[in-house]
């Protein structure tokens, strides 16, 4: 599924298939396969997923079941958790990083404890990143709203449709 | 004119503080800090149990510590770190085992900018 | 077997062990310990003990010397301290102070 560039979701996302952000995501996501966020894309939210591309913005906390990945365009704020988290040059990036224990070597490093990130099922932690305007929103009549897939259950609060 | 270098070899340990304004090449083990004007490499079998400064650094080895860098910190896929890092650019390449906290400027777009003040002044 | 060097405007501040050459150019305060050779280089500063199969000074040294081979104190030598080894040569031009014991 491809969440568009004019398109901005606010709720908590949960889905089996593959995930493309080219828009505004504000709130959680809880994937089962992959999440892509593009190079335009502005994502405020907590993400779960088995791997992240990150091409894009993101202010909120990563857990990948495999990889983490920030290319050269990358620009986030948050934790990141996976096996393997690689970072590009040209990537911009601040917050903790987990990638588990680390290997045993001679020198005996102590480890620190794992971080867990587990996305908080309720919305009450991220209430202030929600933006006024989207919850005011609602479905009007000839509002075209683009088809979620059945592989998406999405629980919304508001989908605002920008026309550019 | 070449900086001055500085190589720590293999059989080498050194417990105490290394400063120098050149490069170091750490092939060995360092238990203390370094500080350098230059670049630092720590090369795939090093290991440095400290904190460390240098202009830019090549991590392929294993370090435990904060690492300062003017320029950029790039961890090799021997790479495996545990600290904090604060560059410029910090690169993890794929194979790198990294553990702690990454800092480097970013830049985000100006409507996010608004929202984080937000969020820092309620956290305050 | 690779060399360990120290650059001639490092500094290091500790002890220093090893199993390959020494090679110090620059400033090393503390303690210095090599299973092969110390090599003090004409501009180095040393305030260490050093201890070493061989050891060959040519800059400065404040400390004693404990090698199980040979030492060998250059014509630019400055050293203050004692030295211990079974074969000691002090070249014409150095400067020494200190005692010394053939008696490995």
């Amino acid at each position: 599924m491809i969440l568009h560039s004019s398109t901005t979701v606010t709720g908590h996302i949960q889905g089996d298939d593959d995930l493309q952000i080219d828009g505004r995501v504000n709130g959680i996501l809880t994937l089962k396969k992959n999440l892509n966020v593009s190079k335009g894309a502005i994502v405020q939210a907590h993400i779960q997923a088995q791997n992240v591309v990150v091409s894009g913005v993101i202010v909120g906390d990563i857990s990948a079941h495999k990889k983490i990945e920030l290319t050269p365009y990358a620009r986030v704020i948050g934790n990141l958790q996976a096996p393997q988290v690689v970072i590009s040059e040209g990537a911009q990036f601040k917050g903790k990083v987990d990638m588990g224990n680390l290997e045993d070597n001679q020198e005996a490093l102590p480890v620190s404890p794992k971080m867990s990130v587990t996305p908080n099922p309720s919305l009450a932690g991220i209430e202030d990143m929600l933006s006024t305007e989207s919850t005011r929103m609602t479905q009007s009549p000839g509002n075209q709203l683009p088809p979620i897939s059945t592989a998406f259950k999405t629980i919304i609060h508001g989908v605002k449709r920008r026309l550019l | 004119m070449m900086k001055q270098g500085c190589k720590i070899a293999r059989g080498t340990a050194v417990r105490g503080n290394v400063t120098g304004p050149g490069n170091l090449v750490l092939d060995g083990q360092v238990v203390g800090t370094i500080a350098l004007g230059g670049d630092l490499h720590i090369a795939k079998r090093g290991t440095l149990l400290g904190n460390s400064q240098g202009n830019e650094m090549q991590i392929d080895g294993v370090v435990e510590g904060n690492a300062v860098a003017h320029n950029s910190i790039t961890l090799g896929r021997h790479a495996r770190v545990q600290g904090k890092l604060k560059a410029k650019s910090v690169i993890l390449n794929p194979g790198a085992q990294f553990s702690g906290e990454i800092e480097m400027d970013v830049i985000l777009p100006e409507e996010l900018l608004e929202t984080l003040n937000d969020k820092e002044d309620s956290n305050a | 077997m690779p060399k360990t060097i120290i650059g001639k405007s490092f500094i290091i501040d500790g002890e220093v062990s090893s199993s390959d050459p020494l090679v110090i150019e620059g400033t090393v305060k503390g303690m210095i310990q090599s299973d092969d050779s110390v090599m003090v280089d004409s501009g180095a500063i040393v305030e260490a003990e050093i201890s070493s199969p061989e050891v060959e000074v040519s800059g400065r040294l404040i400390g004693n010397v404990l090698a199980t081979s040979k030492v060998e104190l250059k014509d630019s030598s400055h050293v203050v301290g004692n030295l211990k080894a079974p074969s000691i040569l002090i070249a014409d031009g150095a400067s020494f102070k200190g005692n010394v014991d053939m008696d490995a």
